[in-house]
């Protein structure tokens, strides 16, 4: 796969404070690469050191094989951002909103009208288009936020949390949409700190706090790197202390606790459930109810960095 | 593209239409509704009530002496083609600066001329009795003296067998503000008055333009909002987007300007005088002015756009407030307590410029302010620019 970004050694400091330290990425053409990490982890401070909208004091930045400037006037045309704020003239209407940013990028009319009238349809706005943005739902807003990024096609498409405080419904059309303009051959960067979404749109997900690169990898990958695999829940009553030892025994389980209601046990990759439900049914307990989850991201962040991802 | 668009979206702001030229045409209404009567011609405009005191001696202080006697002399102020038809000024002897100030509190005076011949210095003190036309009056008065005197310095110099024709003509060439109204109001001593609060309600419709500079900057800077965001990232040069910006919200904010003149001067009668390029160019560096110190607001002030504009506000009614536009004497007062507030407030000097222009004869106080107002421009401006060339979008 053809290297589209290429991030080398970037170090970000604001005074004493390192906000980016030493980090490196790569982003193949026409994948989807999810940024992932808590607030203040450094990853909007890449992103615009990668923009060129920031300064950096170390590091080189390359997109589509030339060194990003401010002044790389060609390969900005090919860029296209998707700010985390409704970032949309209340002034003007939503048709008016497109053109204006898709202008800033193709300066012929008629094309611009051609492109703006697909971006409109791409987010299903067409009964909006004369609208101004204020009478518009926080998911249609964040809709035409959308489209006023991507009117003008472009080959590099950066997503800074674009469904925060959307409907489920608006968040969907929001991931369909995504996951269409990589299918077109767009090539997209996407942050968020909710692992969910990554999970279900990144064909591999970079990991970094305090401005650093914690972990790469598709998501098995990330998974597999963790000792945790599986975390089981048992509803039973009156296991003893024996008997919740024995688990604890068991191969593949690296922790387990019970409440009085639920067992609750940390497992490593394995038939976990069936052995746990085995001996359990053979020292005569009756289970009410009994969940296997698999790891999240979240795990993963959890055992790489010993705290949670998500901080809100 | 750019710039119809910012046009469109200028033209849409409601808030900034509002307080650019709704309210100001509202203030107007309300100023001719509560201070003016029905057309009437000129005011009858007394003399002022003045006194001098020599603090020390010297040509330049006999002949201001000199002058102060012709223009209470009506006949001389008839043969000296000022336009008025009696006396300028009335002189009150007084023996002391003591007994001076104790007439203008008794408002008996109404401006004091300390006058110092060594130093060639004239200091124009006015008391409560004194409205604004009357400070307008001697500062004219003193104004049109010391550039005359310069000419008769001059004179000396380079043709001493001229003086005496020089001095002659000297006492004949003084101008004074002739105060002109269409209205009289309850009081006439006052009605001239009354045309301050349009002239200022102008300046204040232009001052709001202070929020169209916080826009434009906004508009282009990554750092403060997510389409600035998107311009910066976008492939079109930043001067292009700045100078789209900024020229839009320009012509709309001079066309605003005019419209408000216009309605001040066909539907409320105000006098604009005979000056049209002038008054142009006031509106023009006017507007040019609020906008530069808005990208200053929007640049070196905290807090969000609304949080900035709201600064900005209340920045501009305190200057507005200071220059006289609820109290008419407060400028008047503020000279005789603090005058500093009156040579740096810019609501103040657009205020005295528009006044001149339209109310003096010779126009040196107006391009002074002019070129006060100018100067300030220039270097906000470059301070912006600077800033923006600089700045780099930094959130962690």
């Amino acid at each position: 796969m053809n290297e589209i970004i290429k991030v080398d050694g970037l170090v970000k400091r604001y005074k004493e404070l390192i906000a980016v330290d030493n980090f490196s990425m790569k982003v193949n053409e026409g994948e989807i690469l999810g940024l992932l990490g808590p607030n203040g982890s450094g990853k909007s401070t890449t992103i615009n050191c990668i923009l060129s909208l920031l300064e950096y004091d170390k590091g080189t930045i390359t997109i589509m094989g030339k060194e990003m400037t401010p002044k790389s006037y060609d390969i900005k045309s090919k860029i296209g951002v998707v700010p985390q704020e409704v970032s949309v003239f209340e002034e003007l209407t939503v048709y008016e909103n497109i053109d204006f940013f898709c202008g800033l990028y193709i300066e012929n009319k008629e094309e611009r009208r051609k492109k703006v009238q697909e971006a409109i349809d791409f987010v299903g706005l067409e009964e909006f288009k004369k609208f101004r943005p204020k009478k518009l739902s926080g998911g249609l807003k964040r809709r035409l936020n959308i489209a006023c990024g991507i009117a003008h096609k472009p080959k590099i498409i950066f997503f800074d949390e674009p469904t925060v405080a959307v409907d489920p419904q608006s968040r969907n059309k929001i991931l369909e949409g995504i996951e269409q303009l990589r299918r077109e051959g767009a090539t997209i960067i996407y942050t968020s700190h909710y692992m969910e979404e990554v999970e279900q749109l990144a064909d591999r997900v970079i990991i970094i706090d305090k401005g650093q690169l914690i972990a790469e990898g598709t998501v098995d990958e990330l998974k597999s790197m963790i000792k945790k695999s599986e975390m089981i829940k048992i509803e039973a009553k009156g296991i003893s202390e024996e008997d919740l030892n024995r688990v604890r025994d068991l191969e593949n389980v690296y922790s387990a606790e019970y409440d009085g209601k639920t067992l609750k046990i940390e497992a490593g990759n394995g038939n976990n459930v069936v052995k746990v439900m085995t001996m359990l049914q053979e020292k005569g307990y009756r289970i009410k109810n009994m969940y296997s989850e698999q790891p999240t991201l979240n795990d993963v962040f959890l055992e790489l960095t010993g705290k949670e991802l998500r901080d809100d | 593209m750019m710039f119809t668009y910012y046009l469109r979206k200028t033209l849409r702001d409601k808030a900034y239409i509002f307080w650019s030229l709704a309210f100001p045409i509202l203030l107007m209404t309300c100023f001719n509704v509560t201070f003016m009567g029905p057309a009437k011609g000129e005011v009858d405009f007394k003399p002022v009530r003045s006194s001098i005191i020599v603090e020390s001696e010297g040509a330049f202080a006999e002949q201001f002496q000199n002058i102060l006697l012709e223009l209470a002399d009506a006949e001389k102020v008839k043969e000296g083609n000022l336009g008025y038809d009696h006396a300028v000024v009335e002189m009150i002897r007084v023996d002391s600066k003591e007994d001076a100030e104790k007439k203008i509190l008794n408002k008996d005076v109404e401006v004091l001329f300390l006058v110092n011949g060594e130093k060639e210095t004239i200091d124009v003190k006015v008391g409560d009795g004194a409205n604004m036309t009357t400070l307008m009056v001697a500062r004219s008065i003193t104004e049109s003296y010391r550039r005359n005197y310069t000419i008769v310095k001059d004179a000396t110099m380079t043709a001493p067998d001229k003086i005496g024709v020089v001095m002659d003509s000297m006492a004949k060439s003084i101008s004074v503000m002739k105060p002109k109204s269409t209205y009289l109001g309850d009081n006439e001593n006052s009605s001239n008055v009354y045309l301050w609060y349009f002239y200022s309600t102008i300046v204040m419709g232009m001052f709001f333009n202070v929020t169209s500079g916080i826009h434009t900057v906004f508009d282009i800077q990554g750092n403060l909002s997510g389409y600035g965001m998107r311009t910066s990232v976008s492939p079109k040069k930043k001067s292009k987007i700045l100078l789209s910006a900024f020229l839009a919200r320009y012509v709309v904010s001079c066309a605003i300007t005019f419209f408000a003149i216009t309605v001040m001067n066909r539907l409320f009668h105000v006098p604009l005088g005979d000056r049209l390029p002038q008054i142009i160019l006031f509106v023009l560096v006017g507007n040019l002015f609020a906008m530069s110190l808005g990208s200053l607001f929007g640049l070196f002030t905290k807090g969000d756009e609304n949080q900035r504009d709201n600064k900005a506000t209340a920045f501009i009614m305190i200057s507005v407030f200071l220059s006289g536009e609820m109290i008419v004497n407060l400028p008047g007062l503020l000279e005789k307590f603090c005058p500093i507030v009156n040579r740096i407030n810019p609501a103040t000097i657009m205020n005295f410029a528009f006044f001149r222009l339209v109310h003096y004869p010779t126009l040196t106080g107006f391009w002074l302010n002019m070129i006060k107002i100018s100067l300030a421009t220039v270097v906000f401006l470059t301070i912006a620019i600077l800033k923006l060339r600089r700045e780099k979008y930094a959130a962690l």
